[in-house]
């Protein structure tokens, strides 16, 4: 979800370099308000996800509320500025796939999800065999992040975001959300290049699977993008 | 060439670990002995077998497991 941030802000982004294609990771500076950050896309939007992981301190919905307001409403002193990329590292801030070394999922240890975190899974299929009746996830099934997704905007796309075999373009798109405040097994990763795809996208591993009603019959459908 | 698989292989397969989004690496052994290591399963519902392996059908599949180049830690 993305929230038109104010004009002022937006004007003072658009003289500031990017953090990578399309986007810029920001620190907003208020004098006697905790310091947020956020990640804006084309200077304009703020890139509102709920649990989003890595890409954010403030990772609670109240916070998120909070960074939302500032953007939106912000005072006379309210400062905007974009991180380096170093900065945003170092803060724990820059996107998985731009770190170097974080190789595949698989590659690295477990982790637990964050509660309410959502992740997406791209197909070429309309129906999905690891997805239960009951919404429950098949363990050792991949998907990706929420924030990650919403960056695809075809099928193609995916297909080589995700490096997937398969040259179908994948676009049925199912959202999932393990019940929140249930966390779940993870392992989390940058999809390696394969299949003579270039990936980057992120990867998730559920490592044991997740329970009922991750799956609540939410899903839609990407243009092909190879017309 | 792709196979078409039937409810038991989709099932058998659903209980095994994807090697990514939606596919798995999987060695497939035939009822005539022979083995095809470099295939890959699509959703679990269609194989992918690689050009050189010889015409398949669903009745000539003995077993289907995941190849050794799939590993998880």
């Amino acid at each position: 979800m993305t929230i038109k941030i104010d004009a002022r802000l937006s004007r003072t982004l658009l003289e500031q370099p990017e953090t990578g294609m399309g986007y810029q990771i920001v620190e907003v500076r208020r004098p006697g308000a905790p310091t947020r950050h956020a990640v804006i896309a084309n200077a304009t939007d703020f890139i509102k996800v709920v649990g989003g992981p890595r890409y954010v301190r403030e990772v609670s919905e109240l916070d998120i509320r909070r960074t939302e307001f500032e953007l939106k409403y912000p005072s006379a002193e309210t400062a905007i500025r974009v991180l380096k990329r170093d900065e945003a590292a170092r803060l724990g801030l820059q996107e998985a796939r731009e770190r170097k070394g974080r190789g595949a999922a698989k590659e690295n240890p477990v982790e637990d999800s964050l509660s309410g975190e959502k992740f997406l899974r791209f197909s070429a299929y309309d129906d999905d065999p690891r997805i239960l009746p009951d919404g429950s996830v098949k363990k050792g099934t991949y998907v990706t992040t929420l924030v990650d997704g919403e960056k695809v905007k075809t099928g193609t796309e995916a297909v080589e975001r995700y490096a997937l075999p398969n040259p179908e373009p994948a676009v049925h798109r199912f959202h999932l959300q393990p019940p929140p405040p249930r966390t779940i097994v993870v392992r989390r990763g940058t999809v390696q290049p394969d299949f003579g795809h270039e990936g980057g996208g992120d990867e998730v591993i559920f490592e044991d699977g997740a329970s009922g009603g991750t799956y609540r019959g939410e899903r839609d459908r990407l243009p092909r993008g190879d017309e | 060439m792709r196979v078409k698989l039937d409810g038991f292989w989709k099932q058998h397969l659903a209980g095994l670990p994807e090697s990514g989004m939606g596919y798995q690496r999987v060695r497939v052994r035939l009822k005539s002995g022979r083995v095809i290591d470099e295939a890959l399963a699509f959703n679990a519902q269609e194989l992918e077998l690689p050009a050189d392996a010889p015409a398949v059908s669903l009745a000539d599949i003995l077993a289907i497991d995941l190849s050794s180049s799939h590993s998880t830690p």
